[in-house]
């Protein structure tokens, strides 16, 4: 349900998300009915780290890596002894809610946190009507606690742990209108999982921040971060069978410890290392999915040279480097082969990945900068070891043992502009993909129809496989406060991608990538006033006629049915999937208004927004209900924050 | 106050012992199943089996009100090896039935069908592992003849 992050048009493995710096435990990336365990509404802010930076959490960070801080171990010292948020929200396109409550509070050097939220909704509301197997309810209760900021001779420490447990049951639609989608179930697929996790951070800060002037690193901060993940998640048929059910622990952690030290010019740098585990399995009918256990670990330098005396005059030059080598195991604990994978057995990697990037201010206000990256991303348990039918992707899909790493060249360059009352970002950037994994369709080489599953005949089948890519393309935002219209805010972004990768049957051909984001904006007026704010919005996205050719000659050759062609007997696909399918252009109209005050010490919000205001009827491109289902329409919520 | 103390430890070690135990905690090797084949345990000619999981081969399954027909399964695997389903107590084969007059009583190595009450009905098996089905087969219609009729025939 696209719930993962897109990021210049990489998605799954090849984005990292993190939560608080660490990886969050769940197997959202490893296919898209795969939610991610991380609620909005607990978030304090979303970090996107690009560049050499990104060599820090991770080998495959081309796409970027998402750090989404929610602080559930304590990082600063809390002044009252009780304080706390209470929220609610409710919204109409599916008669949802959200309730989420905080409580925060301290004595000295001790601090605590507990937080709790709820959600649940309904059917979500397209203009024609409910969308089945839509809704979704859960649960996300977290509690943490540190000593922070506790003082030393030669600096300062913090030390805490948290602990947290996610429970969401949400619907996977795979029909609307009487048109079931190919593999999909008339009877609507449930999934339910559960995430628990404990983590224990400690931290050590100097005194003494400035830069060294010996060539000696001195050292500034030391970090270390462990975390332990049990996830669960089954995915249900009608009247509650399990069809498919994923188990996963995780333990994981890292070193990192950051210094200064003078090269002929003042460099700050950090080193460390991160090591994981993770043990996967799979099970339920038909599932022949081996298990396996993967043992990864890494060790990782990056420093920031300020070359500032190169141009003279103050003006910033800012050289950043990072190296960084993994190395990846990944062992089976059931090595049957099955009817479409063979030759199942232990899998190692290694790599070295780096990345380099300057930036510099050419005059006040406006910097232009350069950056290039070697990537490098190991297939995962699943695109080895799968064998089985997948409720969630109406798909049989099929591992491959052969499956090389991935490795990946991105360049990018940009510029910022911030001068007087504008600011304005532009970036292009391209991407060399050797090996790049992707889920092929199988094709009956006789009858030139989608191979079925061999045990249901129900399922397209589709097999992990590896093409060299290139995707290209281009980001931009301006913000501009208009002058004399004291709060009034203008703004605007703009984002286009292409992918391109070698054709399946070989040769120097190639087609399309699937699932490429079309080009896509958002402008917004906004006028943020002393108590009262407000905003009109309009985001539009082109069309995406961009697609891989289909493979198939017969069986699914179609992206758009009546419900009355949509009734085969012998329950074959007839539909061609999502990845093969064009999508029309559409425009939302998005409106908001909110208040704030303050009665003696507590702060109240209230935001009132409607998305789709004109209740338009739109596609979303990356969608793999696309072909029978729209998005939501017209959505009117309403946030209420207490805050004290 | 100690015996207290000793009471939490105790409770908190369980308490973390679940919490790290794998939520599929046992891990054994997968039944890659493609057919499944009858034989009657007496004589074992092969009563009925599937071809590629798809249909049964053979007449229609008939039996006599108050018969009990034990019959030895044999899985194949896609190789075309038989599965030792004696050996591999992980697996067992189930059955289920639309009307209740036929049941399938699984035993080690082989079941026995019972046939309850006169009546058509369609039976399917499972190649059942431990939690889940590694092989469902198609259904199989199973006449029962009322036991006066099969009577006067024999």
């Amino acid at each position: 349900m696209a719930s993962q992050p897109v990021i210049r048009g990489l998605t799954g493995d090849r984005v990292l998300v993190l939560e608080d710096g660490q990886r969050t435990g769940d197997i959202a990336t490893t296919a898209p009915d795969h939610a991610v365990t991380i609620d909005p509404m607990t978030a304090r802010r979303v970090e996107i780290i690009r560049g050499p930076a990104g060599l820090l959490f991770g080998s495959n960070s081309l796409g970027g890596v998402v750090n989404v801080v929610r602080e559930d171990v304590p990082a600063e010292r809390v002044a009252k002894r009780l304080g706390g948020v209470l929220s609610g929200q409710g919204e109409s396109v599916n008669n949802g809610g959200v309730a989420h409550a905080q409580l925060r509070g301290g004595v000295g050097a001790l601090a605590w946190r507990m937080r709790v939220t709820w959600r649940t909704a309904g059917g979500s509301r397209a203009p024609q009507g409910v969308l089945p197997f839509s809704d979704v309810r859960g649960h996300d209760v977290g509690a943490g606690v540190a000593l922070v900021d506790v003082a030393t001779t030669s600096g300062q420490w913090r030390l805490g742990a948290a602990a947290r447990d996610v429970i969401s049951t949400y619907g996977v639609p795979g029909s609307f209108g009487g048109i079931v989608l190919p593999g999909a179930h008339e009877g609507g697929v449930y999934v339910d999982l559960s995430r628990r996790s404990a983590r224990v951070d400690g931290s050590w800060r100097s005194n003494n921040a400035e830069v060294s002037n010996s060539a000696w690193p001195r050292l500034t901060q030391a970090s270390v971060s462990t975390q332990f993940v049990r996830f669960e998640q089954s995915e249900l048929e009608r009247g509650g069978f399990v069809g498919t059910r994923f188990g996963q622990l995780m333990a994981n952690g890292d070193a990192l410890v950051q210094y200064t030290r003078r090269a002929g010019v003042p460099v700050r740098g950090s080193v460390g290392t991160w090591a994981q585990w993770r043990d996967f399995r799979a099970e339920g009918s038909f599932t022949g999915t081996r298990p396996g256990v993967m043992r990864s670990v890494a060790g990782f330098v990056m420093e920031e040279w300020s070359l500032d005396s190169l141009l003279g005059g103050g003006r910033p030059v800012r050289l950043q480097w990072g190296a960084r080598l993994d190395a990846a195991r990944i062992v089976p604990l059931d090595s049957t082969e099955t009817a479409l994978v063979r030759d199942v057995r232990t899998r190692a990697f290694t790599a070295p990945t780096g990345s380099v990037g300057l930036t510099v201010e050419l005059r006040p206000g406006v910097t232009v900068g350069a950056s290039a990256a070697r990537a490098f991303r190991p297939p995962a348990i699943e695109e080895l070891f799968s064998a089985g039918p997948h409720l969630g992707t109406y798909a049989y899909e099929v591992g491959n043992p052969q499956l090389r790493a991935e490795r990946g060249t991105g360049v990018d360059l940009f510029a910022r502009l911030a001068r007087g009352s504008v600011r304005a970002d532009v970036a292009l950037f391209t991407m060399q993909m050797a090996d790049f994994i992707y889920q092929r369709p199988l094709v009956d080489s006789i009858t030139g129809e989608p191979v079925r599953d061999p045990r249901l005949r129900r399922y397209n089948v589709y097999q992990a496989d590896q093409a060299d890519a290139r995707l290209h393309g281009a980001e931009g935002r301006v913000e501009w406060r208009v002058p004399r219209a004291r709060g009034l805010i203008v703004d605007g972004t703009v984002s286009w991608v292409q992918g391109i990768q070698r054709a399946a049957t070989g040769g120097t051909d190639w087609v399309a990538l699937p699932a490429m984001p079309p080009l896509r904006t958002r402008t917004q007026a906004r006028w943020e006033g002393r108590q009262w704010s407000g905003s009109i919005g309009l985001e539009a996205a082109a069309g995406q006629s961009r697609v891989p050719p289909a493979p198939f000659t017969l069986g699914a050759t179609t992206c758009a049915l009546e419900a009355s062609q949509a009734v085969r007997g012998d329950g074959a696909p007839a539909l061609l999937p999502a990845e093969f399918c064009a999508t029309p252009s559409w425009a939302l109209m998005n409106l908001s208004v909110g208040r704030q005050w303050v009665t003696g010490t507590r702060l109240h919000d209230v935001t009132m927004t409607v998305d789709n205001a004109l209740n338009a009827d739109w596609r979303d491109h990356l969608w793999r209900a696309k072909q029978v289902a729209p998005q939501p329409g017209r959505n009117v919520r309403v946030l209420y924050r207490w805050s004290w | 106050m100690p015996r207290r103390s000793s009471f939490l430890a105790l409770a908190g070690a369980a308490l973390l012992l679940v919490a790290c135990e794998h939520p599929i905690a046992v891990v054994t090797p997968h039944a890659e199943i493609a057919d499944l084949v009858f034989s009657d345990s007496a004589s074992r000619v092969v009563v009925m089996r599937t071809t590629d999981n798809r249909a049964w081969s053979g007449a229609p399954f008939v039996m006599c009100a108050d018969d009990v027909r034990t019959l030895v399964p044999q899985a194949i695997d896609f190789r075309g090896q038989s599965v030792d389903l004696v050996s591999r107590r992980d697996l067992e084969i189930r059955g289920e039935s639309t009307q209740p007059n036929v049941v399938w009583e699984p035993l080690r190595g082989r079941g026995r069908l019972l046939a309850l009450a006169p009546g058509t009905t369609r039976v399917r098996f499972l190649v059942w592992h431990l939690t889940h089905a590694d092989l469902v087969s198609p259904w199989l219609e199973v006449t029962v003849l009322p036991a006066a009729n099969c009577a006067a025939s024999r």
